[in-house]
């Protein structure tokens, strides 16, 4: 279909204006502001800060590795999940309970659903009470605030992405290309790692992908489970911004926070495309 | 002793019964064609041979050994696949070589066997495409040459012809033909065109509702249908229904002369075939059956005239004859006789 130049116009003119007045603005004055101080100076000396401080660094290479355990382990437990609603599960009805239970962390506040594991977690929640009064432990264990605490929260909140973006994949799949290489000779076993499994590439990088991003800049999860500590990237600018009131330093945070998991993401998809989902036959 | 023996074979989704029994031998080196209409439980049969639909009832033996309760790859048989089912993500050699490296070939032998493969099909020179950059009609030979990688004692193919334009499609349904010579392997084949299986096959079977209506040579089943069914679904038919008179003789519907033709044992109701190249416009045979009507149409199709005629009581007679004819300068409306032989029809049941 051929669309004249007016109403392409119009379909790209409302996305543009939307982009440019609400996330290029914004963007282009963070980019600025890190770059300047409180007497309105071009200055590098934020980035000199941020970048000379042992601190930050650790804060950034805890935040990309927790959005990469939680990347992995999203990936781990969400194949077998989309695998099995897209093809092993061929009743309608229960194909529909799936999803409608996998997208069910997505239908309440991140914040309610954070506070549930506090309920649940806490030092009196239902976990340590459960322990105590079955004589299993003597005092209550320490469940919040530790990383395993972190990652398992993060870990809810980012399944639904994963296990949407494999199965729209899965489902779309031929099924008769699983049918001719086990016809072909194939174990169920090979036929998954030869063709299923190359073929799902897509939905793979597309999951990874969202997941990473959402859990880079993911805020509230990890303040409730670290129990307050400012411990990845975005609560410590959260922090700048909102309680030490140095948006330029918070400012500089971010930018180097965006160019990292952008450098990242750019790399990550080069190296996708230059292994297109070939499994290679031999 | 044949080399696939089926064996009252009984297939049910829920409460429907696709296959009712099935019993069918097909000898080494035959190939044989099962044809119906959709639903009729062909793709089922088929399906149920390569392992991927299990069957209720019955027993598939493939050389002398049962293959029901062994899974798709351990299966003795291959299959082009209706839709070809290629591997997007990998070359043409590559599909090719799946079947021989999954069964222990180790990688040195399998050029070996995927070159000569893709010769057979003429697909030497695409060994490093993409099955995306290729065309139906080469796709399809490179299905054939998957399939025929692993030297499979049947090669089973499911409409595979079906996606490819009509030109193409006749090549195909001749180098098909070829190929089942060249290669000795036994041929089974599923299609809903009758052409398809009366051009490539050397026996039909006809399905009818998850059975077999008949099984023959393409002209045993043309010209000596066993039903009523059959008649109708290979070639072009009219079919006459039939009365009982009192006195035990048979007439066509609404008409008053007796037929010389034997009522079916039994009370079933009967149908009388006749071929519309057999019916003769203005002569009665000698012996023969004769009808009068009026010409209400005719159309010409280059090789052939068809003429159609609505007899006295109603029934309507297509006739077809040879070229243009002189038939040509009758004008619709023409009251007309029409007869044809006493062989030229058959009594059918149904």
């Amino acid at each position: 279909m051929r669309i004249n130049r007016f109403s392409a116009a119009i379909l790209l003119g409302i996305p543009l204006i939307y982009l440019i007045v609400f996330f290029v603005t914004p963007l282009g004055m963070v980019v600025v502001d890190s770059f300047s101080n409180p007497a309105g100076e071009l200055t590098l000396a934020n980035y000199a800060a941020v970048l000379g401080e042992a601190y930050y660094w650790q804060v950034l290479g805890y935040t990309l590795w927790i959005a990469l355990v939680t990347c992995v382990a999203t990936l781990l437990l969400g194949y077998p999940l989309a695998y099995y609603m897209s093809l092993i599960e061929h009743r309608r009805t229960v194909r529909r309970v799936c999803f409608i239970l996998i997208l069910m962390p997505l239908f309440t506040s991140n914040i309610v659903r954070s506070f549930g594991w506090i309920v649940l977690l806490g030092r009196e929640g239902l976990v340590n009470e459960t322990l105590l009064l079955l004589g299993i432990i003597d005092r209550p264990l320490r469940l919040l605030s530790t990383e395993v605490a972190i990652i398992v929260g993060m870990i809810y909140v980012m399944l639904p992405f994963m296990v949407l973006a494999i199965a729209s994949v899965l489902q779309n799949m031929n099924g008769s290309l699983r049918e001719a290489s086990r016809d072909l000779g194939a174990t169920a076993f090979a036929t998954f790692v030869k063709v299923t499994l190359p073929l799902s590439a897509p939905g793979i990088v597309a999951g990874t992908l969202i997941v990473f991003t959402l859990s880079i800049s993911s805020y509230v999860t990890p303040r409730i489970m670290s129990g307050g500590r400012s411990v990845v990237s975005s609560m410590l600018i959260y922090d700048q911004f909102m309680l030490v009131f140095n948006p330029f330093l918070g400012s500089a945070i971010a930018v180097v926070l965006l160019v990292t998991s952008f450098a990242l993401i750019v790399a990550y998809t080069l190296i996708m495309e230059r292994r297109p989902g070939r499994g290679g036959a031999s | 002793m044949p080399l696939i023996t089926i064996d009252r074979v009984t297939k049910s989704y829920g409460s429907l019964q696709v296959l009712k029994g099935v019993s069918l031998n097909i000898e080494e080196g035959e190939f044989v064609a099962l044809l119906g209409p959709s639903g009729c439980g062909k793709t089922t049969l088929l399906r149920a041979i390569a392992g991927f639909v299990a069957i209720d009832g019955g027993d598939i033996v493939i050389g002398g050994r049962s293959i029901v309760d062994e899974p798709p790859n351990r299966r003795p048989v291959n299959m082009v696949f209706q839709n070809y089912a290629l591997f997007p993500h990998l070359t043409v050699r590559e599909n090719v070589a799946f079947g021989p490296r999954r069964n222990g070939v180790s990688k040195a032998d399998t050029a070996a066997i995927v070159d000569p493969a893709l010769e057979t099909v003429g697909m030497s020179a695409y060994g490093e495409r993409l099955p995306g950059q290729l065309s139906g009609g080469q796709q399809q030979r490179v299905a054939l040459a998957r399939a025929i990688a692993n030297k499979p004692k049947v090669l089973l193919l499911d409409e595979p012809l079906g996606a490819l334009d009509l030109k193409l499609r006749k090549r195909m349904q001749m180098e098909l033909k070829d190929l089942h010579q060249k290669l000795g392997i036994t041929f089974l084949f599923v299609t809903h065109d009758q052409e398809e299986a009366l051009v490539m096959a050397d026996r039909i079977v006809v399905m009818q509702d998850g059975d077999i209506a008949q099984v023959g040579t393409g002209e045993d089943i043309y010209a000596r249908p066993a039903s009523r069914y059959v008649a109708d679904f290979i070639g072009e038919a009219n079919l006459l229904p039939l009365e009982r008179a009192a006195d035990g003789t048979l007439r066509i519907a609404g008409e008053s002369e007796p037929l010389p033709y034997q009522a079916p044992d039994g009370g079933a109701a009967a149908t009388l075939l006749v071929r519309p190249e057999e019916v003769r416009l203005g002569v009665v045979p000698e012996g023969g059956v004769g009808l009068s009507g009026t010409l209400t149409d005719r159309v010409y199709i280059g090789n052939a005239t068809r003429l159609f005629v609505r007899t006295a009581s109603g029934q309507s007679v297509v006739i077809q004859q040879a070229g243009a004819g002189p038939e040509a300068a009758i004008p619709p409306g023409t009251p007309v006789r029409i007869g044809w032989a006493r062989e030229a029809a058959r009594v059918l049941t149904g």
